[in-house]
């Protein structure tokens, strides 16, 4: 439509408009609603995820899965008990499986080299080098990792959507369906599903665990080069640690915790030495999935009973007891209510007695 | 009860009487209410106004609230619940001794002392409880917890290796 300069022809065009624009609006408006669906899952797609989980058990299994098959980079913070940690996470996954990289940025210098269960760590400062397999351990974001049955006892629901690291997140949020656990706050990348945070709660909303990435990369493609040890050409003087592989699964001790909080499993039992006792002493770890409960049980010595009930140390509750007529000094600590401490600790049994 | 409490408000007891009811007083929570309600009373007669009102059961309710100590828990929380404790153990003797010196300044000094006494062993009780015992210190619990730290889904059983080997040179863990 040209202009025209007469009055009459301008009336004319200003009135077609006039008629014109607002179903021009429907239509645009139409056009827009019904391709907005196609084009957002395009979108998704080219960025990896097809749909996103409608429920909070379909994110729990997303992060799950995101942590071992997904590739990243970053850094995150881990701050417990009082203390803040800063290390860098480098993960691969390929048809053998997870290959990942682990590097202390503050205190002192720590390389774990992770190739699926089998761990290696280098310690420069102790000229040490550390093998382990990672058994039962859970590295962040990895911290859903082998849960299937989560729901059982935590209550889980979808929380708001927030940012962590520059990315938007979905909040998946655990509550604790009874005493004996502390709750959960997970976020998940939207687009590929990987926990960029992870807070254990208080039901007094304390925060007693965090994890959370400053800066991370997700799916791009990461050189292998930067799996490598950076220490691995230089090892000349270095002892090799093997301490952790020989401790791992003697017979079993026979001792048993009768009544254990709902959900918890014995996930691995070490016989391990330790300083100032005179015999091997049995550690027995308890988790539900999400919080684990170490139970030491030692032959008792002198001075052992000075210190009973709950102890404070190092930013951990110990419940401490001796049994009855018998030499043993039980221990219990975890990330879980005193209450759990003291139940697990005191219907500690043992079958052979 | 209430016609000693009354008896003792009024200056009507020998001092080693006294401190025998003080103590209960100290110790009854329906004593330490009556104790209360019966300044009040005082206080309103005499125009003082009822600012007290259930302060003592308010202190305690509040001091019965207080976060039972969760694991694991940031190491200065502790030194921060100690201060509140005292701070309203503090609280409690201070209240306490500003209503026994407006209705009854002869018995003062006896009742605050007892008072007082019974606040810090309340508190200390807690305290006791949920720190660190101040007597000897026979196990190393450090060895433990980093026993523990392996497992937890982080370096952190990792970086306290050197100092594990400090604390620990008799384990033999490293070799070879």
């Amino acid at each position: 439509m040209s202009r025209t300069s007469s009055p009459a022809g301008s009336r004319f065009v200003a009135q077609g408009l006039l008629k014109v624009v607002p179903k021009l609006c429907v239509l645009a408006f139409i056009v827009v609603v019904c391709a907005m669906p196609a084009g957002q899952a395009l979108a998704q797609s080219a960025k990896g995820l097809e749909t996103r989980p409608q429920d909070a058990a379909g994110w729990l299994n997303l992060m799950s899965t995101a942590a071992t098959q997904a590739v990243y980079s970053g850094i995150y913070i881990h701050q417990y008990g009082g203390r803040m940690e800063t290390s860098r996470i480098t993960h691969i996954a390929d048809e053998s499986g997870e290959h990942e990289k682990l590097e202390t940025l503050d205190g002192p210098p720590r390389e774990i080299i992770r190739r699926n269960d089998e761990i290696i760590c280098y310690m420069p400062d102790a000229k040490v080098i550390k093998l382990d397999r990672k058994r039962a351990r859970k590295f962040f974001p990895g911290l859903l990792s082998n849960i299937s049955n989560v729901t059982e006892n935590y209550s889980a629901k979808l929380g708001e959507i927030d940012r962590v690291a520059g990315f938007d997140c979905q909040v998946v949020v655990l509550d604790p369906k009874d005493s004996y656990r502390f709750g959960h706050r997970f976020c998940a990348e939207l687009n590929s599903g990987l926990m960029l945070r992870a807070t254990m709660i208080s039901d007094r909303t304390d925060v007693l665990e965090h994890f959370v990435f400053t800066q991370v990369g997700i799916g791009s493609p990461i050189n292998r080069d930067l799996l490598k040890p950076s220490y691995a050409d230089k090892k000349t003087g270095w002892q090799t640690d093997r301490s952790a592989l020989q401790e791992a699964s003697g017979p079993d001790s026979g001792w048993y915790v009768k009544s254990l909080p709902a959900g918890f499993k014995k996930i691995v039992e070490v016989k391990r030495a330790m300083s100032g006792r005179a015999d091997p002493v049995i550690q027995q770890i308890y988790s539900d999935g999400l919080a684990s409960v170490s139970v030491f049980i030692e032959t008792s010595q002198p001075g052992d009973s000075q210190r009973l009930g709950l102890v404070q140390q190092g930013g951990y509750t110990f419940y401490v007891r001796s049994i009855e007529d018998q030499p043993f000094s039980i221990k219990v600590l975890g990330e879980v209510p005193r209450n759990s401490l003291q139940q697990i600790g005191n219907s500690l049994v043992s079958r052979q007695r | 009860m209430k016609d000693n409490i009354s008896s003792l408000m009024d200056g009507e007891f020998h001092p080693g009487e006294a401190s025998e009811l003080i103590e209960r007083v100290g110790r009854d929570e329906e004593a330490r209410e009556t104790w209360a309600t019966y300044h009040l009373i005082g206080d309103v007669l005499r125009g003082d106004g009822g600012h007290q009102s259930g302060i003592q059961s308010r202190i305690f309710a509040k001091l019965a609230e207080e976060p039972t100590v969760l694991a694991p828990k940031p190491k200065k929380r502790g030194v921060v619940r100690a201060a509140q404790w005292s701070a309203a153990a503090a609280a409690s003797v201070a209240a306490a001794s500003v209503v026994i010196w407006m209705a009854a300044p002869d018995s003062r000094t006896s009742f605050q002392a007892t008072q007082n006494s019974t606040a810090t062993e309340l508190a200390s009780v807690r305290v006791e409880a949920v720190s660190p015992s101040s007597g000897v210190q026979p196990v190393n619990f450090n060895e433990y917890l980093l026993a523990h730290e392996e497992f937890l889904p982080s370096t952190a059983g990792f970086r306290r290796y050197a100092s594990m080997e400090t604390v620990a040179p008799a384990s033999g863990a490293a070799g070879r």
